[in-house]
């Protein structure tokens, strides 16, 4: 476990950025008990830990230290920074641009497909093309994130089956997903 | 599109283990091919557990023929062979499962079994000086064995499901030439023991039983092929356990207490399935009419439950919502605010998109029941030490409001998987997930507010989720899994921090019913570890451990633990015992401190005898000397234990400064008695 | 700092040699007269300067001893395969070795605000360009409406005529079918055409 060097703070800030406005530094802000969250590398995987945390956390060996806090992503071998579903958390409590789905739409997105416009129900205004977006149900549970496809004002013009939104990550991970999702050994 | 392995497991409810189950037993294993040899296999087998049980009964004279009960009742019109036959059928199929889980060696051990397990409820000081030396091969059968029953076990039913049509042919092979040997074997043990075997049939039908096993090998042709009678059977263990209540009255004359339990256990294992070693182990737990209400409830499943996650709903709006997804459902009962009990869903639970979205978690009633007993506070450092798959852990989290610390250890990484699944997948943050072997943990990592060790057992709390464990656990497990209990209890105690200003807490469970796993791993601790003692677990419910059993004395606050039955709480059945942490684990307490302690002390045994070559006497003096002191200190803090740190001893101090001296120069080649000389003078 | 632009090559060079040799004080006050002898008299003043730049030097010189000139590896054109630090792997002189973490509050809050400027420079052209791109789409549907509009209306026109026409065949040829209309129409019209032109 480490912490992160500066190309790879900027990797995952830009990632999260993406996603979020500019509440994103209340996550690294001190809290109020004068604790704050640090980035954590440990095989791989970020975590965003609180400080304290991550103190104690250094008397587990390597090899024993399975997972801490909230995990955002890993970095891919190749460098980049690939964000997991177990950020979802973070991302939806400073989510710049949003996306809410009907009812109908809720299993067909769980199931990893991407959302067509008759599924979705509500929209943020001025989202442009390719941002990053939260996906929420009507009644405001996050339940992942992706790109979209349009901006909103094309997406308006769009017909009921045309692609509104296409998935990144979802909550159905959790079961699809759970032997590659995590950390092992 | 791949459904994840938990999805799959986690769907719905286990169906219920009918009779009919084991009438499909019957059928699959009694093809045309097998009966007669498993005809021999099994008597052979009967007549050494009856041996056994006559072992144990007193000597008595030949039963005589009681066509009709005492109390007047007609008996029941049974032509004997069929009703006999039908009973021996029925065991031999489970012998016959038995095998098949590789126990082979099962009946030589049942027959002696009764030697043994004197040796193992022998008095507990003299099983706890052994400890470290006797059962230490115990690390490699845990790795041969690989699986323990933990309480929040979601996905170990289909053990015996794994017994297909397509290894039972091959498996059958084997069985053959297994059981012609045991069949040359038998038919010579018959003819010389003929007389024996009389003694110990089923008698409370009376008549024509002295020639049982001669009738077994005339009928077994015409038997093989039926079912069991399993009606008759249930009726007989009724009308047992009927006779067992008012034995002064019902019983009939010259027929022992101990023959109508060793019939009734008998049934028992027919008609249950268990081996006869955990069926007499089980049913001595209970009255007789108790027993059978066990057994009974072990067949039936339990409830779905699940709890509300309160970090992210309340259990109001989550039964709302599943509510309108087609499931009914209750709160648990009053001792839980965040159970909810599921009667019927249409939807597969695991997979609705408020689980997926971390609402709840599906989690036994029963392993509920440790984390209320720990109730951890915000803002401590919590540790549970067997924690995937994660039920307990993220309980914790929640009662914590994500504040503080839990340490979530497994030693199993993939079991730690799906803990981290959990974690993650309900919002926990504060949880640090490792994967260390329980026992090295005071070395890791100490200080802890609350510790909660829901140890690994042999599971006989959960038989109805795991009924695999009614065959596949022998005495050797009885006496390793204890082992490992202990160890890991002393570790937690050790983890815990005494000085702590909200806790100082440590709950130990399991999900098993048996004293070995339970009462007394937890009077092995108080009495190894003077400075925790136990306290209310703070469950409403829940009967109270024993303070005694099979003629042990456990200490009198075991009552203090709670013990709950499926039969009795419909939740399964259960262990909690929480104690609080009154002082510093003493230096020199057995496996305490890490090893560290042991290291020191026989690093000090190695020193005195280094030294004998050119020791004095004053030195031997000094040596005994040093012991009692040491001895001296250790039963001083026993009790109180505070100031085991506190304060420097300046006197006993300079012995152990010239003490070192002396090694030192010793070291160098030097006569350590010059240093002595010019003191003396100087003194003089 | 006008004059210390207009200094020579050769000047500067000497100056920063000098201001190597006595750090802070041959710097400013030269650059001032040079400027003077820039500006007023040229020759004069300049051997002066150039004797005590000498002296500067040699005192420099005596100080120093002559550096031998190292060469790097580049200059001196080694094969790049045939050493111990792989190829394209650069080792920073005098840096740390290993990573360096960034783990304070400060330069975390100073990478996330730089990261976010950008993110926010990012959206903030695309949504610009959608903007653009969407009044540049609005202008174009207006202007297809407009033409569609157009021949609509050109198309209604020729529809009138014909219809006014047909009226006017209509009246003289009674009740035809459609079909014949158009035919005797044309034929009428081609007929009277070569009637026309036969007359």
């Amino acid at each position: 476990m480490r912490p992160l060097t500066e190309e790879e703070t900027q990797a995952v800030f830009k990632k999260l950025a993406e996603y979020t406005g500019a509440s994103l530094k209340n996550i690294i802000a001190p809290q109020e008990d004068g604790d704050r969250n640090v980035f954590r590398l440990s095989q791989n995987r970020v975590y965003l830990v609180r400080l304290s945390m991550a103190n104690l956390a250094t008397s587990i060996a390597r090899d024993n230290l399975l997972s801490l806090g909230t995990c955002l992503g890993k970095f891919t071998k190749s460098g980049k920074f690939r964000i997991h579903i177990t950020a979802l958390p973070i991302l939806a409590e400073h989510a710049r641009h949003k996306l809410w789905i009907r009812p109908n739409g809720v299993m067909p997105f769980l199931y990893g497909g991407n959302i067509v416009k008759a599924h979705v129900g509500r929209y943020s205004e001025d989202c442009p093309e390719h941002q990053g977006l939260v996906v929420y149900t009507m009644d405001d549970v996050p339940l992942g994130f992706g790109v979209s496809a349009r901006s909103t004002a094309e997406s308006r013009r769009l017909d009921p089956t045309g692609v509104v939104c296409f998935r990144q990550a979802d909550c159905g991970e959790y079961l699809r997903d759970e032997d590659t999702l995590f950390q092992s050994g | 599109m791949g459904q994840g392995r938990r999805m799959k497991r986690k769907q719905g409810m286990p169906e219920a283990l009918s009779e009919e189950h084991f009438a499909n037993l019957k059928r699959k294993a009694g093809l045309p091919v097998e009966p007669p040899v498993e005809k021999a296999s099994l008597s052979n087998k009967k007549r050494k557990t009856a041996k056994g049980a006559a072992a144990a009964k007193k000597p008595e004279p030949a039963p005589k023929k009681a066509s009709v009960k005492s109390n007047g009742k007609p008996k029941k019109k049974l032509p004997e062979p069929e009703d006999d036959g039908s009973e021996d059928e029925e065991m031999g199929d489970e012998f016959d499962l038995d095998q098949l889980e590789g126990d082979a060696s099962s009946d030589e051990e049942a027959s002696s079994g009764d030697k043994k397990k004197k040796n193992i409820w022998s008095d507990d000081e003299d099983e706890a000086e052994e400890d470290d030396s006797v059962f230490d091969s115990d690390d490699q059968e845990e790795g041969k064995k690989g699986k323990f029953v933990f309480s929040d076990d979601e996905d170990e039913s289909d053990a015996e499901e794994k017994l297909t049509a397509a290894n039972i042919a091959g498996l059958s092979r084997k069985l053959d030439k297994k059981l012609a040997e045991d069949k040359a074997i038998t038919e010579a043990e018959l003819q010389e023991s003929a007389m024996q075997t009389n003694i110990d049939g089923p008698k409370i039908f009376g008549e024509g039983l002295e020639d049982d096993e001669e009738e077994d090998d005339l009928a077994k042709k015409s038997q093989a092929l039926l079912a069991p009678d399993l009606q008759l059977l249930r009726q007989r263990i009724t009308d047992n356990i009927r006779v067992l209540d008012d034995f002064a009255n019902l019983a009939e004359e010259g027929r022992s207490r101990a023959e109508y339990t060793a019939q009734l256990l008998k049934d028992i294992c027919g008609y249950y399935g268990y081996s006869p070693y955990l069926a007499e182990k089980l049913f001595n737990l209970f009255t007789p009419r108790e027993a059978f209400a066990f057994f009974e409830a072990n067949e039936m499943p339990r409830p779905v439950v699940i709890r509300t996650n309160t970090l992210r709903t309340h259990r109001r709006d989550l039964a709302q919502a599943l509510i309108n997804r087609g499931v009914t459902l209750e709160p648990v009962g009053k001792w839980s605010k965040v159970g909810l009990q599921i009667f019927e869903t249409n939807v597969p639970l695991g997979a609705t998109p408020e689980y997926l979205a971390g609402h709840y978690i599906i989690q036994a009633a029963a392993s509920f029941l440790p984390v209320m007993a720990l109730s951890p506070q915000p803002n401590e450092r919590v540790l549970d030490m067997a924690s995937a798959p994660g039920g307990k852990t993220t309980y914790c989290s929640a009662m914590m409001n994500n504040t503080g610390i839990v340490f979530a250890n497994d030693p199993n990484k993939e079991r730690a998987k799906g803990l981290i699944g959990n974690v993650a997948r309900l919002g926990v943050r504060n949880v640090i997930v490792c994967s260390y072997d329980g026992r090295e943990f005071p070395r890791v990592m100490g200080g802890f507010d609350r510790v909660l060790l829901d140890a690994p057992c042999s599971g006989t709390g959960v038989i109805s989720k795991d009924p695999s464990v009614k065959t596949n656990k022998d005495e050797k497990d009885f006496i390793s899994l204890p082992h490992m209990q202990k160890q890991l209890l002393l570790s937690a105690i050790d983890s815990v921090n005494h000085a702590s200003e909200t806790g100082g807490f440590l709950v130990y469970s399991t999900c098993s019913v048996t004293t070995e796993e339970n009462e007394s791993v937890v009077n092995y601790a108080l009495s190894r570890r003077p400075n925790v003692k136990l306290v209310d677990t703070g469950i409403p419910f829940g009967k109270e451990g024993f303070t005694s059993f099979m003629g042990k004395k456990f200490h009198p606050s075991l009552k203090l633990t709670r013990r709950f039955y499926p039969h009795a709480h419909n939740i399964d059945g259960f262990y909690v015992a929480k104690f609080q942490k009154i002082g510093p684990t003493p230096p020199n307490a057995i496996g305490a401190a890490g090893k560290k302690s042991g290291g020191a002390g026989a690093d000090a045994e190695v020193e005195v005898v280094d030294r004998t070559p050119i020791a004095t006497d004053d030195d031997a003096e000094e040596a005994e000397e040093k012991k009692a002191g040491k001895k001296a200190k250790g039963s001083s803090n026993g009790p109180s234990a505070k100031g085991d740190f506190s304060a420097f001893d300046e006197e006993e101090d300079v012995k152990y400064i010239e003490k070192a001296k002396k090694n030192a120069m010793r070291r160098r080649g030097l006569d350590p008695r010059s240093l002595k000389k010019p003191k003396a003078q100087e003194k003089k | 700092m006008a004059p210390s632009k207009t200094r020579t090559i050769k000047n500067k060079h000497a100056g920063s040699k000098s201001g190597a040799g006595a750090p802070g004080k041959g710097g400013p006050k030269r650059s001032s007269t040079d400027g003077v002898s820039k500006s007023a008299k040229s020759k004069k003043p300049k051997g002066p300067v150039v004797s005590q730049q000498v002296k500067e030097k040699n005192r420099a010189l005596l100080m120093k001893r002559p550096k031998k000139k190292t060469y790097t590896a580049e200059e001196l054109g080694i094969p790049t395969l045939n050493m111990i630090t792989p190829v394209g792997v650069e080792k920073p002189k005098g840096k740390k070795k290993g990573k360096v973490f960034v783990d304070d509050k400060e330069s975390m809050t100073t990478i996330l605000s730089l990261v976010q400027a950008e993110k926010e420079g990012h959206i903030e052209s695309k949504m610009i360009k959608a903007r653009q791109m969407e009044e540049i789409r609005e202008a174009r549907r207006l202007e297809a409406e407009k033409k569609s509009a157009e021949k609509k209306a050109k198309f209604e026109d020729t529809k009138e005529a014909l219809r006014k026409k047909r009226k006017r065949k209509n009246d003289g040829d009674g009740g035809d079918n459609l079909k014949s209309i158009s035919q005797t129409g044309s034929k009428a019209v081609k007929a009277s055409k070569k009637k026309v032109s036969f007359a």
